[in-house]
C-alpha cells in the first residue's frame, strides 16, 4: 500500500507542475505569485493579464526574484496566465473583482475546434466498429 | 541445443502475445521519434522568425547579441543560461530562471519577434514520441512497453538460436523471415532504443520507493537526491554585494577557449553578474570523447567574471561514475551534437525498425486469418486498425503541417484545431480501412492524402512566409531549404506510389489482409 501511494504520488511530482495564486490586497491591486510545486519560485516566468471580452494582453510583466508582482485589478473580465517555458503554462479565471465591478460586457468563449474534432473522431471510430459488425452479421 | 517442447511453446507464445500488445505503442514512438532526428530542421521550419539569411564565416558578435537579450530580461544578474548558435538551433539564445527563451539572430546580433510562435510541430511530435501525447502516464507506459521490447528482442534472438538447426532446411514465410531478418540487422539499434527508453521512461517512477528508503522516508522525488552528486552546480558563488565591472564577454570567451582548445562551446551561464563574485561558465562537449561529453555531462571551465581568472576546469574524468553512463545513453538516443550523416543513417535504421514491427504484426494477421476465413473478423478488424494505425499515421502528420501553414498564428484555438484535426483524420483512416476492405485501395489513398497534404503544406509555408526554394537556396537558409525540397520529394513520391501502386508486384501479398 506504502508502495502504491509512493508511486502516485510520484506521478503527481513527476513534471514540477507550475502553480498560480492571485491575492487580493484590497486596496484596488492583487498579487500573483508564480511557483513550482517542489517550492522553486517561477522568477523569469511571464505573468499575461488577458482580457476576456477582446482576448486582448492588458498587462504583461516578468516574475522577479521574490516570487510575485502587485498589479491592479483589472476593470473588465480577465484571464492570468503565467508562462515559464515549454511545458509549463498555466492560467486562471480572474477571480478578483473592484470593488465597483466589472464595466465590459464578457462573452463566453467556446471552443468550436475541440467538440469539432472530437466529434468527428468518435464518428469514425464507432462508424469502424459499427460497419465491421453489420458485416460479421451478414457473415453468420 | 535441445530444449523442452512445452518450454518452446511458452516462449513462442509469450513472445507473439507481448509483441502484438507492445508493438503499436512501439512503433507510434519509433514513427515520431525518427521525424524528431529532424527536429533542428523542423523547428527552423516552422517558425518564420527564424527564416533569416544566413552569412557563412560569421561568428557572432557575443557582446552585442548577449547584451541585447540581456536588455530584453530586464538584466537579470543570476542563473542565466545562454546558449550559442548550433546545428540546433541557428539564433543565440537566452533565458533566466524559468523565463521563455529570448532569440537573437547572430548576424544582425538583433532580438528576433517569436510571437505567436512555440514550436507546435516539433514539440508535438517530440510528446507523441516520448508519451504518446499524454505525459506523464504516456511516458511511464512508454518505458513499460520499452522493457517490453527488450524482453521481445532477448526472446526473439533465443527463439533464433534454438531454431536454426530446424529452419535451415524448411520453407519459412515471407513476413516471418523479414521480421527474424530485419530484427537481427538492426540488434544494436533496438537494444540501444529500448533500453534508453525504459531509463528514461520508468527511471523516475520506479526510483521513489529507493528514494523514500535510501533516505530514510526525507525525500521521495529522485532528482532532489541524485542531482547533487551527478550535476554539481558548477560556478555558484554567493554574491558579496560589491558591484564590479565585467569584461566582455568575447574576452572570456577567447579566454576560456585558449585554456581548454578541445572544448566546443555550445553553452554559457552567468551567476551573480555585475557583482565582485560574477562566475561565467562555459560548457560544452569534446570533439574526442562526445559520447561521454554529450548534454548529461559537460566539459566546463569558470572564469571570474570581474578579472576573467580561470576558476575551475572539469573534464569528463573528474565527474561521477553515473554522469558518464547517462551521457553514453544521452549520446546513443538524442544524438543532439551530431550532424546530418548521423541523423540520416538513424532515419533509415528507423524506417527498417518500422517495416520489420509491421512484418512482425503481419505473421500473426497471416495466420489468424488464414485459421479462421470468413468467421475471423476480429482479425479482419485487427488488420485494418493496424493498417490506420501504422500507415495512416502518415496523412495524419502530413494533414499537421498543412493546417499548420493554413490557420493564421494568432488564431487563439489554433493548437486544437491542429491536434484535434490530427486525431480526427488518424480515425477517418481506420473508418476508411474497415470501410474499403481492400489494402491496395487503402494504401492508394493514403498514399494520394500525404502527397496532397505536403504539397499544399510547401506551398503554403512559402506563401505565408515569402521565403520561396530558390531564396532559401540563394541565402543559405539550410534548413528551409532543405525541409521544403524534402516534403516535396516525399509528396511527390507518394503521388507517384499512389499511381502505380497496382503495377507494385510485392504489395500484391498483401491484398488479402
Amino acid at each position: 500500500m506504502k508502495i502504491l501511494l509512493l508511486i502516485f504520488l510520484n506521478i503527481s511530482l513527476y513534471g514540477h507542475s507550475l502553480i498560480l495564486n492571485s491575492l487580493d490586497n484590497e486596496d484596488g491591486t492583487m498579487e500573483i505569485i508564480g511557483k513550482f510545486s517542489t517550492g522553486a519560485s517561477a522568477e523569469g516566468g511571464m505573468v499575461k493579464i488577458v482580457s476576456n471580452a477582446s482576448q486582448q494582453i492588458i498587462y504583461e510583466k516578468r516574475i522577479p526574484a521574490e516570487g510575485s508582482i502587485n498589479v491592479k485589478v483589472p476593470n473588465e473580465a480577465y484571464t492570468i496566465i503565467l508562462d515559464s517555458g515549454p511545458g509549463h503554462k498555466v492560467q486562471k479565471e480572474g477571480d478578483i473583482i473592484p470593488s465597483s465591478g466589472f464595466t465590459k460586457v464578457v462573452y463566453k468563449h467556446i471552443n468550436y475546434a475541440f467538440y469539432t474534432t472530437l466529434g468527428l473522431s468518435l464518428f469514425f471510430l464507432l462508424g469502424s466498429v459499427f460497419i465491421q459488425f453489420r458485416r460479421y452479421k451478414r457473415a453468420i | 541445443m535441445s530444449v523442452d517442447n512445452l518450454y518452446l511453446k511458452y516462449l513462442i507464445r509469450s513472445h507473439t502475445l507481448l509483441g502484438i500488445f507492445v508493438v503499436f505503442i512501439f512503433y507510434i514512438s519509433t514513427y515520431f521519434g525518427t521525424i524528431t532526428l529532424f527536429k533542428p530542421y523542423l523547428k527552423n521550419w516552422e517558425s518564420p522568425s527564424h527564416h533569416f539569411k544566413v552569412v557563412e564565416n560569421t561568428e557572432p558578435d557575443l557582446d552585442k547579441a548577449i547584451r541585447a537579450g540581456l536588455k530584453e530580461l530586464n538584466n537579470p544578474n543570476d542563473r542565466v543560461q545562454i546558449t550559442l548558435p548550433s546545428f540546433n538551433e541557428k539564433t543565440l539564445s537566452i533565458k533566466f530562471g524559468f523565463s521563455e527563451k529570448i532569440y537573437i539572430d547572430p548576424y544582425t546580433n538583433k532580438v528576433i519577434d517569436t510571437k505567436n510562435e512555440n514550436s507546435f510541430i516539433s514539440n508535438f511530435f517530440n510528446q507523441m514520441h516520448i508519451s504518446l501525447d499524454t505525459p506523464p502516464i504516456g511516458q511511464i507506459l512508454m518505458g513499460i512497453v520499452s522493457i517490453s521490447i527488450v524482453f521481445l528482442t532477448i526472446s526473439g534472438i533465443y527463439l533464433w538460436l534454438i531454431n536454426r538447426p530446424k529452419r535451415s532446411n524448411k520453407k519459412v514465410g515471407f513476413w516471418f523471415r523479414w521480421h527474424k531478418d530485419l530484427s537481427l540487422l538492426l540488434l544494436p539499434y533496438i537494444l540501444v532504443f529500448s533500453l534508453t527508453g525504459a531509463v528514461l521512461g520508468v527511471m523516475i517512477l520506479s526510483a521513489t520507493p529507493f528514494v523514500y528508503s535510501a533516505s530514510q522516508g526525507e525525500e521521495t522525488h529522485i532528482s532532489k537526491v541524485v542531482r547533487p552528486i551527478i550535476y554539481p552546480r558548477q560556478g555558484y558563488a554567493k554574491k558579496s554585494g560589491v558591484p564590479a565591472s565585467m569584461q566582455k564577454f568575447s574576452i572570456l570567451y577567447d579566454k576560456a577557449q585558449k585554456n581548454y582548445p578541445n572544448l566546443n562551446i555550445t553553452n554559457i551561464s552567468l551567476n551573480s553578474w555585475n557583482d565582485k563574485n560574477a562566475r561565467i561558465v562555459f560548457s560544452g562537449y569534446l570533439d574526442e570523447n562526445k559520447i561521454l561529453s554529450s548534454r548529461a555531462n559537460r566539459a566546463t571551465i569558470v572564469l571570474s567574471g570581474a578579472s576573467g581568472e580561470i576558476l575551475e576546469k572539469k573534464g569528463i574524468e573528474d565527474t561521477h561514475i553515473i554522469s558518464q553512463v547517462m551521457s553514453g545513453f544521452y549520446f546513443f538516443h538524442f544524438i543532439s551534437d551530431e550532424g546530418i550523416i548521423v541523423r540520416l543513417i538513424y532515419l533509415i535504421l528507423g524506417l527498417v525498425f518500422g517495416l520489420s514491427m509491421i512484418f512482425g504484426i503481419y505473421i500473426w494477421l497471416e495466420k489468424k486469418i488464414q485459421r479462421y476465413g470468413e468467421d475471423g473478423s476480429f482479425y479482419k478488424y485487427l488488420s485494418q486498425f493496424s493498417t490506420a494505425l501504422t500507415i495512416g499515421v502518415i496523412p495524419a502528420s502530413a494533414f499537421i503541417l498543412f493546417i499548420y501553414w493554413l490557420l493564421p498564428f494568432n488564431y487563439i484555438d489554433k493548437e486544437t484545431w491542429l491536434k484535434g484535426g490530427f486525431y480526427a483524420l488518424w480515425c477517418f483512416t481506420l473508418f476508411y480501412s474497415v470501410y474499403k476492405n481492400d489494402m491496395l485501395s487503402i494504401l492508394k489513398l493514403f498514399a494520394k492524402l500525404s502527397g496532397i497534404f505536403l504539397l499544399l503544406a510547401v506551398i503554403l509555408h512559402q506563401l505565408r512566409t515569402n521565403v520561396f526554394l530558390w531564396d532559401s537556396f540563394q541565402k543559405n537558409m539550410d534548413a528551409i531549404f532543405w525541409v521544403d525540397t524534402s516534403l516535396l520529394l516525399l509528396a511527390i513520391a507518394s503521388l507517384l506510389f499512389a499511381k502505380n501502386i497496382e503495377r507494385i508486384k510485392f504489395l500484391q501479398k498483401i491484398r488479402g489482409f
